[in-house]
């Protein structure tokens, strides 16, 4: 290991996520102001209802697609389809899921939070391992629902009528991002309770229900939103693909669980597992808190490609707990 | 000159007045320039009597000129955000000895000459390319009209703008002053313009209780002291002047009851059309023919829809959002101050 | 025993005390070539064990048995940890009056040494803490108890793979926090346990590069000098401790630079593992320098174990740094109290390939059941990574030295043989 890796696995990654998403959250938020869109299919949470935003989020685009009569994906429609999904797939695997870890502005929110909880000295909740489990598996029923329902407005499912046109957007109805984001150009608007028709009525009270949820509950556990999330789950599907790879040597793990420990999302096998190597499992947002407080020297490993970008040392342990002992 | 009052005379009748009018030239609007309608431009062929005076619906294009009964009467509607190759649109009428000519300003400021078509139904059309280039975004149609009638120079125009967007092709047009607010040209006599009637996304955004901002100009120039009229389809109207910048605001009722909730769209179009009519006292000569006054009578016709108030309630909304963050809040504390007890056992279930 | 015999015993035990720890001293001693650094540490041990024992000079002590109690807290509460167990076999012939004859020698000797100077104590020692870990710590409870000492009883599962178990410990160890401040009458603060966890982190960061330099090839320091320099943690003042060991590593770098090496390279390199070697029993590991080899690394818990992990924490606040400390000590540990112990073999196979180790010496303290017991599933894992192993069954009595020294040197030879033979084949 050369003296420039050393330095880089001394520092803490922590510092500059933290830099990296709050200019990740302007470029997202407000990048429409300065005319820059970095795409229309990105796989992270850059909501299209702001209206100047930097960049759009894969899901609104997909379900409005998914909208199409089964007629019209299998022909030349689809095509576009799968163009708009492999720009997804693109952007996905160049940066694996450090897109939740470092760009999502939903998740930024959540951390902020987690900072304000923490300043005000209340302590934080955990799930116990079998409920986690449990509640790990809602996001693969979010995700199939939310291509499902839109085309049940373009099919006819089972000779069931098709759906009116209201449920369109379903996952994006019920999605903190549709009525946080937009807060924060001074958009109110997607807080209304829309009344024009049963079925925004129930979706937009569910949003503002998950909407309450949501602040409730990534006061209190980090990172809550992302054990939830459809797009952590699509994204997982592509994950082995990725181009920046979290990579385990079981041999030199002790088990101690700091990794777990330091796990926002709460996952266990970082800790438990000596037998993977790739250890981004379908929660994880690739933070690389895990890196951080892993005293064997080698352990975990974050690489883009074959390339080393951060690795896991005891001096680098020991001097970023020696900081956090110093209180900083 | 026969005089339609109704909207429900025999096809027959009609018919014939129609011949009449075709056929004997210079017949029809020899009369007092005041007699004559508006200029106006629409989707599907209008009767040429259709706007003389209210009672009748003036935007009812959906009436075929055999008179055939029709059932609700429904405006025919040109899809938002469904662009097609050609666009066509209808005029009501011109008259014989007057000059016709039409323009269509694009989004880029070009401006091309549709193909015209005069003689019982006039209409013009012209080509719009898919994808994303100079016709991407409003299309401004226009049709001018000028000829001296018993001395009276009468300049018409008739307005009408189409939205040619597709989703697909992007929304970078956001970032254009130019495309978001409706455009003028600097080449019509008297033309109308109403401003923020679409939203960066290209959606048409009046709602009712909408102040509307409307400017009067001449080839570029306010017009002050114009006479503005806005007509809703159910048949309200409001004049105002024009002031010095040659703006006249008026504000959008709301019209839409329908009978029960449940048959309430918000993505309901009503349809309003606003005129503007000016004389000026200026004397001249056009095409050999003499003039003491002229006068400019301009038409732009638009949609609204309800009001977002109409349907939506910020209070409720606030209110779901803050009693889930509560109630989840409590129980999540509850939860936490219930833990601080010895350990909780397993229990059986028998 | 009255007191008048009491204190004859006493007298007699102490002198049996100091000629083993001098005996041992001149063995260690004997080998050439010592860093200078070692000076300190055999001075120490031998204000300790020979002439009045002194006890630290401190106001309050917390004796722990056990490396699973967490020393982090005792530090935080403003506390002298002190482990109290001992390699005496002096205090092994008090104990046998207490314990079966064929049962752990450690706790065996820590209560003959308890019950011969029980009035030395005083005020002083505030706690004896004894984790519920192996059968004969478990009830030494019991016994200590009954002569009078004040036992805390930190009750620790047997497993520590469920959520169960985990979660057992973690309130074991936060009610061990509480009872900590009562008994030394001082607060546990957030900023004191984070002052703790510092130091204790710095010694664990100096036994790391302990740790790199014991790899060296050739190697700079002997096995027996690293035992020791481990064994004083369990004694000596935590700041004079880390002191010497920082001057111990500054030399040993030199002797690096200047590739001053402690014994030939014929020296076979052995990891040593099993029940603790604890001063002044180091009979086997000197044995095994001896005889041609060379204790690059130990899995032990009076020496390596004992700063192999360290403490992390994700909040700075007493409700997740103290379940932190308690992770720190369950779940990595490869004690073999603890089932399923697949930890430690996995850990003895990478230290081994790690450290370059040529064979695994396995020392089991005669009635140490759970090393005993363990020595067949290591033997087996070890097998079949191709690592040899010798399985020596000892007590703290000298008797065997003779048996031993056969065995021991024997198998270096086998290592002899089969690098050659290695070699040969390359």
């Amino acid at each position: 290991m050369n003296s420039l890796q050393k330095a880089i696995n001394s520092t803490s990654i922590s510092r500059f996520r933290f830099y990296f998403q709050i200019a990740a959250f302007i470029l997202l938020l407000y990048g429409g102001y300065l005319a820059i869109n970095i795409g229309d299919e990105l796989p992270t949470f850059a909501c299209v209802y702001t209206d100047l935003r930097g960049g759009s989020c894969y899901l609104l685009g997909f379900q409005h697609q998914m909208a199409a009569p089964f007629k019209r994906m299998f022909s030349g429609r689809g095509i576009a389809i799968l163009i708009g999904l492999a720009t997804f797939v693109g952007f996905f695997v160049l940066f694996n899921k450090t897109w939740c870890g470092f760009v999502c502005p939903i998740g930024t929110i959540q951390d902020w939070i987690t900072k304000l909880r923490r300043k005000l000295g209340i302590r934080y909740s955990t799930y116990s391992e079998p409920v986690f489990q449990r509640l790990s598996k809602i996001k693969y029923i979010l995700l199939a629902l939310l291509i499902l329902i839109p085309m049940a407005i373009g099919n006819s499912f089972f000779g069931l009528p098709k759906l009116n046109h209201d449920w369109g957007v379903p996952f994006c109805m019920i999605c903190p991002g549709r009525t946080v984001l937009p807060l924060f150009s001074g958009d109110f608007s997607q807080l209304a309770v829309d009344f024009s028709s049963k079925t925004k009525m129930i979706f937009t009270v569910l949003g503002m229900a998950v909407t309450g949820l949501f602040f409730a509950g990534s006061f209190v556990k980090t990172r809550f939103f992302c054990l939830f999330c459809p797009m952590s789950a699509f994204q997982y599907i592509f994950s082995r693909a990725g181009l920046i790879r979290l990579i385990k040597d079981g041999e030199k793990c002790t088990r101690c669980g700091n990794c777990y420990r330091a796990c926002d999302v709460g996952i266990r096998a970082i800790a438990d597992d000596v037998d993977s190597k790739n250890i981004v499992k379908d929660d994880c947002m690739m933070c690389f808190k895990c890196i951080e407080v892993c005293p064997e020297g080698g352990c975990l490993k974050a690489k883009f490609l074959t390339l080393p970008l951060y690795e896991s040392t005891s001096a680098g342990f020991f001097k970023r707990m020696d900081g956090k002992n110093n209180g900083q | 000159m026969i005089a339609f009052t109704g909207n429900t005379q025999g096809s027959g009748l009609r018919l014939f007045v129609l011949v009449l009018l075709i056929l004997v030239p210079g017949v029809s609007t020899q009369a007092n320039y005041r007699d004559l309608v508006p200029l106006r431009l629409s989707l599907a062929p209008l009767s040429s009597a259709g706007a003389e005076d209210c009672g009748h619906d003036p935007v009812q294009d959906s009436v075929p000129a055999t008179g055939r009964p029709q059932g609700r009467p429904r405006p025919a509607q040109e899809s938002e955000h469904r662009p097609v190759p050609t666009r066509t649109y209808h005029f009501n009428e011109h008259r014989r000895q007057a000059d016709i000519k039409a323009y269509v300003r694009r989004p880029d400021g070009s401006v091309i000459e549709p193909e015209l078509r005069l003689g019982v139904n006039p209409s013009l059309s012209f080509p719009t390319l898919f994808g994303d280039g100079p016709v991407h975004g409003a299309n401004n149609v226009y049709v001018v009209e000028q000829g001296v009638d018993d001395s009276v120079f009468v300049m018409r125009t008739a307005k009408w703008i189409t939205m040619h967007h597709s989703c697909r092709w992007g929304h970078d047009g956001k970032f254009d002053e130019t495309l978001i607010n409706p455009q003028s040209l600097d080449t019509i006599p008297f033309e109308i313009v109403v401003d923020e009637l679409w939203d960066t996304n290209f959606h048409a955004r009046v709602t009712s209780g909408n102040q509307l901002r409307i400017r009067i100009l001449s080839f570029g120039r306010p017009v002050q002291g114009a006479k503005v009229t806005l007509t809703t389809d159910k048949g309200w109207s409001k004049t105002v002047v024009s002031d010095k910048e040659g703006v006249a605001s008026v504000q959008l009722i709301r019209d839409y009851y329908p009978p029960s909730w449940s048959e309430f769209h918000r993505t309901h179009r009503g349809r309003f059309l606003v005129t503007a009519q000016y004389d000026a006292d200026q004397q001249g000569v056009y095409k050999g023919k003499p003039y003491e006054h002229i006068s400019y009578v301009a038409t732009h016709p638009w949609k609204y829809s309800p009001s977002k108030r109409d349907y939506s309630s910020y209070s409720y909304g606030l209110l779901i959002g803050i009693l889930a963050m509560t109630v989840s809040g409590v129980g999540v504390y509850t939860y936490r101050e219930r833990r601080k007890r010895p350990y909780k056992g397993i229990l059986f279930d028998e | 025993m009255d007191n008048e015999q009491l204190r004859r015993v006493r007298k007699t035990t102490r002198l049996h005390l100091a000629m083993e720890a001098e005996e041992t001293l001149q063995r260690i001693e004997d080998f050439p070539d010592k860093p200078a650094a070692m000076n300190y540490f055999y001075s120490m041990f031998r204000d300790t064990y020979i002439g009045t024992p002194a006890l630290p000079m401190a106001k309050k002590i917390i004796a722990t048995m056990c490396m699973q109690v967490p020393l982090e807290l005792i530090l935080a509460a403003d506390a002298i940890p002190l482990r109290l167990c001992s390699g005496a076999n002096a205090y092994d012939q008090i104990g046998a009056e207490f314990m079966p004859s064929k049962s752990c020698p450690v706790v065996k000797a820590t209560i003959g040494m308890l019950h011969v100077n029980q009035t030395l104590w005083g005020n002083s020692l505030r706690s004896i803490v004894i984790p519920t870990t192996c059968d004969q710590k478990k009830k030494a409870i019991e016994l200590l108890g009954d002569m009078g000492y004040p036992i805390y009883t930190l009750e620790m599962p047997s497993s520590k793979d469920s959520d169960r178990a985990r979660f057992y410990w973690q309130e074991a160890v936060k009610q061990f926090a509480i009872d900590l401040q009562k008994f030394t009458g001082n607060r546990i603060t957030t900023k004191k346990v984070q002052a703790a966890i510092a130091k204790i982190a710095d010694a664990a960061g100096l036994f790391r590069k302990l740790y790199e330099l014991r790899r060296s090839t050739p190697p700079l320091i002997l096995g027996t000098d690293l035992f020791l320099v481990n064994n004083a943690y369990f004694i000596d003042d935590i700041d004079r401790w880390r002191q010497a060991v920082a001057t111990l590593i500054a030399e040993l770098e030199e002797r690096r630079e200047n590739k001053v090496s402690a014994t030939n390279r014929q020296a076979q390199r052995i990891l040593f593992t099993g029940s603790p070697p604890i001063f002044p029993n180091f009979k086997v590991p000197i044995l095994v320098e001896q005889s041609g080899g060379i204790i690059v690394a130990d899995e032990t818990c009076s020496s390596t174990r004992l700063f192999s992990d360290s403490v992390a924490y994700d909040e700075a606040g007493l409700n997740d740094i103290v379940p932190a400390i308690a992770d720190r000590y369950l779940k990595p540990s490869t004690c073999p109290c603890l089932t399923p112990n697949s930890d430690r073999l996995r850990k003895l196979v990478t230290m081994a390939r790690e450290t370059g180790a040529d064979g695994v010496i396995y020392q089991a303290l005669s009635g140490c059941l759970p090393y005993e017991m363990e020595q067949k599933l290591v033997n087996q894992t070890l097998a079949e990574k191709g690592i040899p192993m010798l399985y020596i069954e000892t007590d703290y009595s000298p008797e065997d030295m003779g048996q031993l020294s056969t065995r021991v040197e024997a198998f270096i030879e086998s290592l002899k043989a089969r690098n050659k033979k290695k070699i040969k084949t390359k």
